[in-house]
């Protein structure tokens, strides 16, 4: 008897009523074993149902824990980078809980939410990030909340791409879902399992700028100018022959005069020396991670339980990160027809973290010039700790006043889990009927305290101000299902799910800020002297009723129905409810007779399937607000109401269409499967087509309006995206074993239109560069000024020199031509190699730093264009003529280095991700022993200058495209061990 | 578990589940309970912000900050955007970016001034209250002068619609017009309410505490600043020019002066703008005025802020305009607490004085009379302390002294209106002061603004703005050709 239907786990491995010790996920009974040794390849889909990958009608990828790159991070993100076909992971840097951008076949929202919904055994939980960088442009990066997720804890993790393998989520799932298996024991022993392992890493910048250290500080190459930012100064050599603070001819041969020297209470009087202040300021990194679980299975159930700690040490001084982690898990069989269990996770996560873009200390770092020793000289006036001092104006902070005084903290503890009960009604009834009923009730509640301490002296904010802000978060989750699975004859099998599901999310989100301090030394509420506060309350709640009706024919076609109706509270009245519709098809050629004898041929299937979800949006009534004046010409807010008691109300500058519905994402998915050779080469191809229509954003408004934005239905997207899969066996032997995948994606998403009137739209950055959408162009571009040039593509020069146009226009696309992951993973006896590679091929990126740099004429690049003159090629705009027009090189340079064009880089790269070497030990008795070594991010070849282009600004849609005084990434080379008894 | 009970079980889940999405239910968990709805709210909270914004976000921003450039009042540096509008640089001067900020936040203001009125309408909220219909019309006008001014033609009579996207243009001819006959309401209200002694807005009113008699003489004074600025279209005004300011003055106009600013809570915004990026020094142009005519102004204007000795620099020095932290900056710009002008009394004197010259009347006495209120102004916002009026000097009251006098004055309460002085000036063939700045014009071209370019947000969303700013090498490009309407262009 062949029973073999959509078994509803809900995304907990229980297997308790499976008797057979090694079979993991078999949970029916009475089956025909003989079925379930075809059921090698068991994956989680939607609502925790498992199904054989070979009979789905979708697309889904599936990562065991040991494809996972673990060691030497802290972050799922990194850990799966380079994994995954048709999933976009962009980390914004190698800072401590830095956040990481994940989109899976391309974006689906202009500016809003484009990450996949996360599922922890069963639970969906909160992994976008509370608090936005906004356009990225000061301020420190904040974290996302997958960062609570350890990745040590993980058993697998299955991808569900498509709408169809993610229409049962319904409207949160539009972007796809990674469903997580936290780890279990699996073979029953007498004894609990447990295991001990821990890794260390050292890093350091995986990229170090090297700067020019021929040319001093100032502004031309005529003089010295001890304050300047930039380095286009006299030639360091020349220094004391400088006519105003040369020693040459002041007595002090061979010596010149810094004054900010004597101002930190040295002599001013100095040598030209050359100092390395870029390897000064770094240090070394450090990771650490520790993970301890215990875990038993049992007949009666099996538990968990565990204990991790994270710790990451920054390669910037006081950046780092702490995470503790404990989880407990149980399933429990209490009778044939009844079991139940618990999932329960906490997480506290501690970062530190420090600013860049307009707020950035690498600038005073890379600017520094090679002739002053900004380590060792002082960085603030003797005696006068808040009066900070530094080579250059102090509107950028000297980094190592900023390190001793400010900092930028996230602190979240979290907890998260369910609790579930399943009945069985049927069991031991029937042998042709099985039902499930199952509930399940979830919370996922969290606390963040953020902290922005500014200390008095500050570059900006010379008064100190102290910004506690953080959020509160309470989600509910609970889901009832009902599996009814039905063999009908030697032919057919069906199966009947339904299901409801009610998600509640309330949330306070608050800032309370004091400013002003009254003395140095104490950053806190209490010594501020001014003091805003604000808070926000939100409530939102999504019911949905699924159903899944599923059949098969002859173990061939498998046919897979389901439908979801989501009500969603934050929707106005008339368009709360929307239905999702999904279908798959899934055809086993290689089970046609004529192929049956095929030895080859493994398996072969051929997928098709359909699929809409949608993603629900925020509609509000009108309401006005208590503005605070602020913008980007001013480093604080200037004025906030209440004012001597009075405050004031205005409209907010967002309205909402009260005809809001949600947006539609309709998909249309195929692919080819086939395995070979004994299981030994299996490739995949998929091709999917996306079309995002209504999208829900805030639709920028002409100024005219009196509006800034409206957040209303428009626009269009379209995505055609292709995905390949090769996984392959080369050598299998007793001693050696070596497989090697390849997955390569190229995803075409293209904006085919955004509000009428609207052209394009700001997803963050300056006003120029800024990274954006634009109609008609792939999803996202850099936009900005462009140099002025003539018809046929001539730089049009103004008295010699570059300009820019004073409109913004397109610099370049963002998304590249294609990426591609390479994985060895090779096994000699005891030893195991396992590689990942990663190459991205095109893509544009703004390079803020390096474009600030040349133009300060910092870069070794700049080198050439100190000094002398030249007549620049290009059309004199005055004349209309070739340009006769001699210039100084190096204004040319600077002029050239303004314009936002020159800031657009290819960010084409290939990587060494990572490389470990693992060593497992004869057993001493009980005890198993695993050394291992390992490297991330140890090779780069890209296209970028003197930085590594996976560093850059923003937690949201611009992530990885927009880069300026961004923490760096890193490169990490540590060992592990792993003991188990 | 018998089967009839897991049905009941299943049953009751159904329906508790079911409760949880009615309509009811739905809209009781999305009410904003963080934010009042817009109809609920009294417009005398409204008003707060609508004369607050006028000053600090109008008269005090970017608006300013750039046009003091232009007038040659403050020095742009730093190696940044100010740079780039005292090297004249059409990259920065003519992008549509650069006032995108004001642009938006004038309109948003006037949004709220619009609800004002609508609920001083029939039927509305604030039915009725003349006073507050009054103080909102008279912001109406002086935010509308300020945009049209700039910017020319410009989004009026279908702006401030969220049905009407793309607002078309309307010609500058017409607003102006329209401008006229709002201030004249406003007047009308703000008589009624005086007379009736009406207080529907008290404290709310941070400029004159409510008092109805004191906007009615700023709303005199408003009339006969936009009378001047339509001098070049209808030169027959001088007269009445002449007699809306005394008006104002019969009134007792004494300046509306938006004094707020109280460190650490409350910042001006040329000292937060300073304390922020240090963007702006003195420039040489009115340094070496005050310098020539031994005005004692000159020690607050020209101020050893950075301790360089370096005072002030000339008109569009390129090599100091790249430094930071090295050109003295007026000493007012140090001063967090300095009042705001949204009209000096100086400014109103000059007017007169203005229209007096052009008529060959008495100019000298509101022309000395504004010197001395302009030293006071300089005295208040540098907070200079001094126990007697420092001797002034007395030169002729010539429309040319008029003009540098009302120069030096609004470099310190309101670049924007000399620099709609000095494009009037040019629309009228005079040059009262011969402008210092070589990066004025570029191989012949003009390069100093004539007016402001539109602000991005509808470069980008309304096609009727994208296309008067222009595409490609011509985008933005106008501004160096075509005056405004009322300065003697055509738009």
């Amino acid at each position: 008897m062949k029973l073999y239907l959509s078994v509803i786990a809900l995304g907990l491995a229980f297997n308790a009523l499976a008797e057979s010790p090694d079979t993991t996920y078999t949970d029916i009974s009475p089956i025909d074993s003989a079925f379930f040794s075809q059921l090698d390849d068991l994956v989680v889909t939607a609502m925790g149902i498992k199904k054989d990958r070979r009979t789905l009608g979708y697309g889904i990828q599936h990562l065991d824990a040991d494809q996972l790159n673990t060691a030497g991070t802290a972050s799922l993100a990194s850990a799966m980078q380079g994994r995954l076909s048709g999933v976009d992971i962009r980390p914004s840097s190698g800072s401590p809980g830095a956040s990481a951008q994940i989109v899976i076949r391309g974006a689906r929202s202009f500016t809003g939410n484009n990450r996949p919904l996360y599922v922890v055994d069963g639970m969906p939980v909160e992994s976008t990030p509370d608090f936005s960088t906004g356009n990225s442009t000061r301020g420190a990066n904040l974290a996302d909340r997958s960062i609570d997720i350890n990745p040590e804890d993980i058993e697998s993790i299955n991808v569900l791409k498509g709408q169809a393998a993610a229409a049962l989520y319904g409207i949160r799932a539009s972007n796809g879902v990674i469903v997580i298996t936290t780890r279990r024991s699996h073979s029953k022993a007498a004894h609990p399992t447990v295991i001990l392992s821990t890794d260390v890493s050292a890093e350091i910048a995986s990229r170090r700028f090297r700067r020019q250290e021929v040319y001093a500080q100032g502004t031309s190459i005529s003089a010295f100018s001890p304050t300047s930012a930039m380095t286009w100064g006299p030639r360091i050599s020349m220094l004391p022959a400088d006519s105003k603070y040369g020693g040459d001819r002041q007595g002090h041969p061979g010596e010149y005069y810094n004054p900010v020297l004597a101002d930190a209470g040295l002599n001013g009087w100095t040598t030209p020396t050359i100092y390395d202040n870029i390897g000064a300021f770094f240090q070394t990194g450090i990771t650490a991670n520790t993970n301890i679980s215990v875990s038993q299975h049992t007949t009666k159930g099996d538990y968990a339980f565990g204990i991790s700690n994270s710790y990451q040490k920054g390669i910037v001084p006081t950046t780092g990160m702490k995470r503790w982690g404990v989880r407990a898990l149980t399933d429990i069989k209490l009778t044939d027809q009844l079991s139940t269990g618990f999932s329960a996770n906490y997480a506290s996560t501690r970062i530190k973290s420090a600013p860049s873009a307009n707020s950035a200390i690498l600038n005073s770092v890379y600017t520094a010039p090679a002739e002053f020793d900004l380590k060792g000289t002082p960085c603030h006036l003797p005696g006068d700790p808040a009066a900070q001092i530094s080579y250059r104006p102090t509107v950028y902070d000297n980094p190592y006043w900023w390190i001793a005084n400010n900092s930028y903290n996230q602190n979240t503890d979290r907890g998260y889990g369910n609790v579930w009960a399943e009945y069985n009604p049927l069991y031991g009834l029937s042998e042709i009927f099985t039902l499930k009923i199952r509930e399940q009730a979830g919370l996922d509640v969290y606390t963040t305290n953020d902290s922005d301490v500014l200390e008095m002296g500050s570059a900006g904010n010379n008064k100190g101000s102290i910004d506690n802000y953080g959020v509160s978060r309470i989600i509910f989750n609970n889901l009832a299902t009902a599996d009814f699975n039905a063999y009908l004859g030697t032919d057919w099998e069906a199966g009947l799910m339904i299901g409801c599901e009610v998600n509640q999310n309330n949330a306070r989100w608050w800032n309370y800020t004091g400013t002003n301090f009254n003395f140095y030394g104490m950053p806190v509420i209490g010594n501020a002297t001014s003091y805003s506060s604000s808070e926000y309350n939100r409530c939102s709640r999504t019911v949905g009723f699924f159903g899944n009706l599923s059949a098969s024919w002859r173990s061939m076609l498998y046919l897979n129905v389901t439908g979801r109706n989501d009500y969603v509270s934050s929707m106005p009245r008339a368009h709360r409810s929307v239905f999702y519709p999904s279908v798959s098809l899934a055809w086993m050629w290689s089970q046609l007779p004529a192929l049956q004898g095929v030895t080859a041929i493994d398996h072969g299937k051929l997928r098709v399937s359909y699929a809409q979800v949608g993603q629900a949006g925020t509609y509000l009534t009108d309401y006005y607000y208590t503005p605070q004046y602020g913008s980007g010409m001013y480093t604080y807010y200037p004025l906030r109401y209440p004012i001597d008691g009075i405050s004031a109300y205005v409209p907010y500058q967002q309205i909402y269409d009260p005809q809001l519905r949600p947006q539609n994402t309709e998909n249309v998915e195929a692919g080819v499967e086939v395995g070979l050779f004994g299981n030994r080469l299996h490739a995949e191809y998929t091709i999917s087509y996306q079309n995002i229509t209504d999208q829900i954003f805030s639709v920028p408004t002409a100024g005219s309006t009196g509006y800034q934005y409206m957040t209303m239905n428009a626009g269009r997207m379209r995505t055609w995206s292709h995905e390949i899969l090769i996984d392959g066996t080369l050598v299998r032997g007793a001693d050696w074993e070596v497989n090697l995948g390849a997955n390569l994606t190229l995803t075409d998403n293209k904006v085919v239109e955004l509000a009428p009137g609207v052209e394009s739209l700001m997803l963050g950055g300056f006003t120029s560069p800024q990274v954006r959408a634009e109609a008609g162009k792939t999803y996202p571009i850099i936009y900005g000024t462009a140099f002025k040039r003539t018809d046929d593509g001539q730089l049009l020069l103004s008295k010699g020199l570059p300009q820019a146009t004073a409109a913004s226009t397109d610099l370049g696309n963002c998304s590249p031509d294609f990426v591609t992951g390479f994985n060895l993973s090779a096994r000699w006896r005891r030893i195991s190699l396992n590689a990942t590679l990663s190459w991205q091929h095109g893509g544009r990126m703004y390079h803020g730093t390096n474009m600030v740099l040349n133009n300060a004429g910092v870069t070794m690049e700049s080198l050439p264009w100190h000094e002398g003159t030249f007549i620049a090629e290009g059309i004199d705009e005055a004349t209309g003529k070739p340009n006769t027009i001699e210039v100084e090189r190096q204004q040319y340079y600077m002029n050239y280095y303004q314009v936002g064009e020159s800031g657009v880089y290819d960010m084409s790269f290939v990587k060494l991700r990572d490389i470990s070497l693992t060593w497992q030990l004869p057993d001493l008795g009980p005890l198993k022993l695993q050394l291992s070594a390992f490297a991330r991010n140890v090779l780069l070849w890209t296209r970028l200058p003197n930085f590594d282009p996976e560093s850059s600004q923003g937690n949201g849609n611009m992530g990885g495209y927009f880069e300026r005084f961004s923490m760096p990434a890193t490169t990490a080379i540590g060992g592990g061990l792993k003991i188990t008894f | 578990m018998k089967i009839s009970n897991l049905i009941s079980l299943i049953a009751a889940g159904m329906l508790i589940t079911a409760g949880s999405c009615t309509d009811a239910e739905m809209d009781r968990l999305n009410r904003n309970t963080s934010n009042p709805p817009a109809e609920t709210v009294n417009a005398r909270f409204q008003i707060t912000d609508a004369i607050v914004s006028t000053g600090f976000s109008n008269i005090g921003g970017s608006y300013a900050w750039y046009v003091s450039s232009y007038n040659e009042q403050m020095f742009g540096d730093g190696n940044n955007l100010l740079m780039y509008a005292e090297l004249r640089d059409p990259g920065v001067t003519a992008a549509a970016t650069t006032f995108n900020n004001d642009w938006n936040t004038i309109y948003r203001n006037l949004q709220n001034i619009k609800q004002i009125i609508e609920k001083c309408g029939e039927d509305g909220l604030n039915a009725g209250q003349l006073d507050l219909l009054g103080m909102a019309e008279t912001l109406w006008c002086i935010k509308w002068e300020i945009v049209t001014l700039l910017h020319g033609d410009i989004p009026c009579s279908e702006a401030l619609n969220a049905n009407i996207k793309t607002p078309k243009l309307d010609k500058q001819e017409d607003i102006y017009a329209g401008l006229l006959k709002t201030i004249d309401s406003a007047i009308s209200h703000l008589t009624e309410a005086d007379r009736e002694h009406l207080d529907n807005v008290g404290t709310q009113d941070l400029l004159y505490q409510g008092s109805a008699a004191k906007w009615l003489a700023l709303a005199y004074g408003i009339k006969a600043r936009l009378l001047l600025d339509g001098m070049y279209r209808y030169p027959d005004c001088l007269t009445a020019i002449d007699e809306t300011a005394q008006k104002a003055f019969d009134l007792g106009f004494d300046g509306a002066i938006l004094d707020i600013f109280d460190n650490p809570d409350r910042d001006n915004p040329w000292a937060a703008f300073m304390r922020s990026r240090k963007y702006l020094g003195a420039n040489g142009t009115l340094a070496a005025l005050l310098a020539e005519n031994n005005d004692p102004r000159l020690d607050m204007y020209a101020y050893d802020t950075f301790n360089t000795g370096i005072l002030w620099a000339p008109a569009g020095d390129a090599s100091l305009a790249v430094t930071t932290q090295q050109v003295g900056a007026p000493a007012w710009l140090s001063n967090t607490n300095a009042p705001l002008y949204i009209l000096s009394k100086s400014e109103l004197l000059l007017i007169q004085a203005e229209a007096r010259a052009r008529l060959g009347l008495d100019a000298a006495t509101p022309m000395l009379e504004a010197m001395t209120c302009s030293y006071e102004e300089y005295r208040c916002v540098a907070d200079f302390e001094y126990t007697e009026l420092p001797t002034l000097p007395t030169p002729k009251a010539t429309l040319n002294e008029v003009m540098r006098q009302k120069f030096i004055s609004t470099a310190v309460t309101g670049p924007i209106s000399f620099y709609n002085d000095l494009r009037r000036g040019r629309a009228l063939g005079e040059e009262w002061l011969t402008p210092q700045n070589p990066n004025n014009t570029v191989a012949g071209a003009n390069r100093w603004p004539l007016r402001l370019p539109y602000g991005n947000s509808d470069v980008a969303a309304n096609p009727n703005i994208a296309q008067a700013f222009g595409t490609g090498n011509d985008a933005g490009m106008y501004i160096f050709t075509e005056p405004i309407w009322l300065f003697g262009g055509t738009r």
